[in-house]
């Protein structure tokens, strides 16, 4: 059930009303909400539920445990129980073939390698590659995000930084909530479970923000991301050979737009939805492509993933307190697991890799020039750093795109050929690629200014906005619902 | 920050602001509804009857929901879910139907021509260590071949190994070769084809020197050689690979592309393609475009090192345009000498040059050389075994009557040349577009230009292919056939075989009317979003169909003339 489908708004508005009529009903209105959110679920993976009421379970009952047991070896089992849990399921079901895989193909180089030098049995590496076994297991949609809010619940609790519900029903609308269930953002417990513990309350902000959120989201997805995916990103990645250097430059600012569209997009819709509730989840995204350097953008886009690996990872490796050689590896670590968590493939190992130097480069740059972070760059050096970031982030997209390093590195080389033509971009291409661009280039303030100017018009004004926003959809989307990218993680 | 308030009764705040969303919602619901009501408007409806039903569908249970059916996953292809998939196939088959989704399985052989997919993970670093050796070895063997010297005895060996095998004689087709044999073949009368059959069964034999030339022409469906590449690779790995055939001297702009073949150019080549016209002796050669420069540009054309097909070539033959200006151009064989070749002639003359080298990897660079104008078509690349040669020849934007632009004396010269066992002809998809076209015009059209292309070559059997399906949005965005198409269809089978040419209907083999929309909706998805062209996927899905109704139609063949 895709945000931008019928079927989802229907959804959504029955949720919503049933959820405000139980209002004064804590267990039920939880109740339905969470019945509702597992429903969500299961028209993606209608037996995977199982994997995310095991996972609920686990950590909650880890959660009561860390917190009631009192000595610290204690406390460290039952953590280490929901880490092997949590980080089990996503290792079997997201990296064990890629791993497996990884190890095959040593041996086979291993094996070839060998066979340089006589006498040297080398068989058994090959056949011990063959026997690796492989689980071809489909990835449950949403694993990468419920596995990641549901550890950060434990470890805070051990951390003591929270308390852990009593309230199973709580606990399991917190892991489940529909609006972010898939694609997130990755909500912490401590910010949402005091959500739900309390009656929620909504105004007339909330129903302009989450209706604006809602509509901006849907007009992300589908006038710029589903749109320039089917009319050029699609068919470049597909047949790179098919189009000239600069028809394929395009489609790289045309699948950097996508993907910004289709996950920001994706963020706003699950804030509105939950805005209509009542309930807040974090912002995700704060124009990225503004940024003028890797920190700057790893701060911007997917914020909550990259808070949470900086709060549980980065955080408890050390951060920068312990020098700069390891608060280097530190950060390389960091990112490079940010790249592995987009996706088990070694196009992500490597954009992951690129990344991760990236930031250190520039940590190191930053130290080498004593830089101080705050101070203010001229106009002409701020544009260029961010033409620079952007540019970067523009060409660290063919791997996040590609199908695989074979399709990565053709799409390089039809890069660098140089070839000038660009009569297979069609002007709508251009001009959603500019209009998006031009819209994340302008002060933010203006879509403040413009999402307070729509919460303020009358309830008859907002309908008919909706309705014409719903009409110009219709005009432009596809035949089909196109699924969101990030899904697929 | 979260929102806490008192644990008391809704308050004033909450009840205006939900009477505020209420409303909205209503508006909107409101407004969805009159689309049901007011005329002019019904595009805007949300849901209608024969869109897919809501909700009912959303919690289904099937086989793909869990386990992917996969190779191991390695560098060259990640944690992809295979077309193979039991559950994929059976969802394909009961979407598109049962010859699609055999053909879709067919996939995975003819897109990767390695016999051993699973593995040989590294095929590039493999065959590259296999080329070094071959090399090394051409170095050190100046001795005469003798049983006692390994270093000689090693190189025919890995030689052996690195060109592609030939395929063991045999004198029928296996049933099972015709798994997914979908629409046939339709044929002017009995035996029409014979004499293409009968080099096909003469190549089958591996009767030395018998090669079965194919030129297929077409549209933008056929210039990125996605369907010729696959019926190409199937006859090749079936009867042998005699060469990847004909490619243009140079692309420019044009979406143009072949598999199996490498292929690099400069970028300061002149075409003028035939769809263009503007050349006044109508010269545009085999291939349909003419290539010019005056002196500087290149073109390099080289065998693959990927995969069984296109690994190995032994003769280049470059086709070119002698005329009174005409300069030079050099063509280099690896890091051989370059040799000159001059193009000045009385008259207009076409010729071609020809260059046989050792069977196997090689590359040719073609230069203009100054001196006057170059003008050319471009080289086919050929091996001197029994096979099969497949030119592609699709032009972007081509409507058949632009091949009424080419000289008829020169594109029969042309053809001649090629010494074709079949000749096919593909278009219709940029017609589509002409949505006023009379049928009888079309008709006419079509007449004269199988006379005007056939004229040269009337004894080679010629085959038309219908173009593939193609939608438009009707008034409320759903896909459908542009009504044109069948009727186009129609005319073409018609034509055709008034004509005496064969006629494989590629419409129907894709599912007749709205099939386009459902190849779009597939997943795998088979058709791109203008829903004029098919993904890579598509494309392969038809190659695998044509193939084997041009194999079922040849087994026929066999068991008549036993």
């Amino acid at each position: 059930m895709y945000f931008n489908s019928l079927q989802y708004l229907l959804f959504t508005a029955v949720v919503v009303s049933t959820y405000w009529m139980l209002v004064e009903l804590r267990m039920l209105r939880l109740f339905v909400l969470l019945c509702a959110s597992w429903v969500f679920y299961m028209s993606w993976s209608p037996l995977f539920i199982l994997l995310i009421i095991g996972s609920t379970f686990l950590d909650y009952a880890a959660g009561l445990a860390i917190y009631r047991a009192e000595r610290p070896g204690i406390r460290k089992l039952f953590l280490m129980v929901s880490m092997v849990g949590n980080l089990g399921l996503l290792g079997i079901f997201k990296y064990y073939d890629f791993f497996a895989g990884a190890i095959a193909d040593s041996f086979r180089l291993l094996a070839a390698a060998l066979l340089e030098w006589p006498g040297i049995a080398w068989s058994p590496l090959t056949t011990a590659a063959d026997q690796i076994p492989f689980l071809n297991l489909v990835l449950p949609v949403g694993i990468s995000f419920y596995t990641f809010q549901t550890m950060s619940y434990t470890i805070d609790i051990y951390r003591r930084q929270l308390e852990p519900t009593r309230s199973f029903l709580q606990f399991a609308t917190f892991v489940a909530f529909f609006p972010q269930l898939v694609a997130g953002p990755i909500v912490r417990a401590s910010e949402f479970l005091p959500q739900l513990r309390h009656r929620p309350r909504i105004d007339m902000e909330k129903v302009g923000h989450g209706l604006f959120l809602i509509l901006a989201g849907l007009v992300k997805k589908v006038v710029f991301a589903d749109y320039l995916a089917i009319n050029l990103v699609d068919r470049v990645f597909d047949r790179p050979d098919a189009f000239t250097s600069v028809e394929v430059l395009v489609a790289l600012y045309g699948y950097t737009v996508q993907i910004y569209c289709d996950f920001s997009g994706y963020s706003d819709v699950a804030i509105g939805t939950g805005l209509l509730m009542g309930l807040r989840l974090p912002d995700n995204f704060d124009r990225p492509y503004q940024s003028t350097n890797p920190a700057e953008f790893w701060r911007r886009w997917h914020m909550t993933l990259s808070s949470w690996l900086r709060d549980y990872l980065y955080f408890p490796l050390g951060g920068s307190r312990r020098g700069p050689i390891r608060s280097y590896v530190n950060l390389f670590l960091t990112l490079f697991l940010i790249g592995l968590w987009h996706g088990a493939a070694w196009t992500f190992v490597l954009y992951g890799t690129i990344h991760a130097t990236a930031m250190v480069f520039h940590r190191f740059w930053v130290r080498l020039r004593k830089q101080d972070v705050d101070r203010v760059d001229s106009q002409a050096i701020f544009v260029f750093k961010v033409a620079l970031m952007f540019h970067f982030t523009v060409l660290s997209r063919i791997l996040f795109r590609a199908k695989d390093l074979d399709n990565a590195s053709a799409v390089a080389d039809q890069l660098l050929l140089g070839t000038t033509s660009v009569a297979q971009v069609a002007p709508t291409v251009w001009l959603a690629i500019g209009l998006a661009m031009a819209i994340h280039w302008t002060p933010k303030r203006w879509v403040v200014q413009v999402k307070e100017a729509f919460t303020a018009l009358p309830a008859l004004v907002q309908g008919v906005i909706m309705a014409a926003v719903g009409a110009l959809l219709v005009e432009v989307a596809t035949s089909d619902v196109v699924p969101y990218i990030y899904f697929q993680f | 920050m979260p929102t806490v308030g008192p644990p008391s009764s809704t308050n004033e705040a909450d009840k205006l602001a939900l009477r505020k969303l209420a409303i909205a919602v209503s508006v909107v619901t409101l407004f969805g509804l009159l689309t049901y009501v007011l005329p002019g408007v019904d595009r805007f409806q949300p849901w209608v009857s024969g869109d897919e039903p809501l909700f009912v569908n959303l919690w289904r249970i099937t086989t793909t929901d869990f386990t992917r059916v996969t190779a191991a996953p390695s560098i060259a292809a990640p944690m992809t879910q295979t077309v193979s998939s039991d559950g994929v196939r059976e969802q394909i088959a009961n979407e598109l139907g049962e010859a699609i989704a055999v053909n879709l399985d067919d996939m995975d052989t003819s897109d990767d021509p390695d016999p051993q997919p699973t593995n040989d993970i590294f095929p590039h670093q493999d065959d590259g260590g296999t080329r070094r050796v071959i090399e090394e070895s051409v170095a050190d063997t100046q001795q005469p071949e003798t049983a006692q010297n390994p270093g000689v005895e090693s190189f025919h060996q890995v030689a052996q190994a690195t060109k592609p095998e030939s395929p063991k004689p045999t004198s029928h087709i296996d049933p099972s070769e015709l798994d997914g044999v979908g629409e046939r073949i339709e044929l002017p009368k009995s035996g029409a084809f014979d004499s293409f059959y009968a080099d096909l069964r003469a190549t089958m034999l591996q009767k030395q020197g018998r090669i079965t030339r194919i030129a297929h022409y077409g549209d933008s469906t056929i210039a990125m050689d996605d369907i010729t590449s696959t019926v190409r690779r199937r006859l090749q790995t079936r009867f042998g690979d005699a060469g990847h055939g004909f490619m243009l001297g140079a692309k420019s702009y044009q979406p143009y592309g072949h598999r199996d073949i490498v292929h690099k150019e400069s970028q300061g080549w002149n075409i003028n393609p035939i769809i263009n016209g503007g050349l006044k002796d109508g010269r545009y050669g085999y291939g349909g475009v003419h290539v010019r420069s005056s002196g500087g540009d290149w073109s390099s054309f080289g065998t693959t090192d990927k995969g069984n097909i296109g690994t190995a070539v032994s003769s280049f033959e470059v086709f070119y345009l002698a005329h009174p200006r005409g300069g030079n151009f050099t063509v280099q064989v690896d890091d051989g000498e370059k040799e000159t070749i001059s193009t000045t002639a009385d008259g207009l003359e076409d010729r071609w040059f020809r260059i046989n080298v050792s069977d196997g990897p090689h590359e040719i660079k073609v230069r203009a050389a100054g001196g006057g104008s170059f003008r050319w078509y471009g080289i086919a690349l050929e091996r001197d075994v029994p096979g099969v040669v497949y030119d592609s020849l699709g032009i972007v934007g081509a409507r058949a009557a632009r091949l009424l632009n080419a000289d008829k004396d020169h594109l029969a010269g042309q053809l001649q040349h090629r010494d074709l066992s079949l000749l096919v002809l593909q278009f219709g998809g940029n017609e589509a577009v002409d949505r006023k076209m009379s049928m009888k015009w079309y008709r006419e059209n079509l007449t004269q230009v199988l006379q005007h292309v056939r004229s040269g070559i009337p004894g080679v059997p010629c085959l038309f292919l219908a173009p593939l399906d193609q939608g438009e949005r009707d008034e409320r965005g759903r896909v459908r056939t542009i009504p044109i198409v069948p009727k186009m269809v129609e005319v073409q089978r018609e034509v055709a075989l008034e004509q005496g040419c064969g006629y494989w209907n590629t419409f129907k083999a894709m599912g007749g009317e709205g099939s386009m929309a459902r190849w779009y909706n597939s997943k795998p998805r088979l058709a791109w979003g203008d829903f004029a062209h098919a993904t890579p996927a598509g494309y392969k899905v038809i190659g695998n169909m044509f193939y084997k109704a041009l194999l079922a139609d040849f087994d026929d063949y066999l068991k008549r003339t036993k």
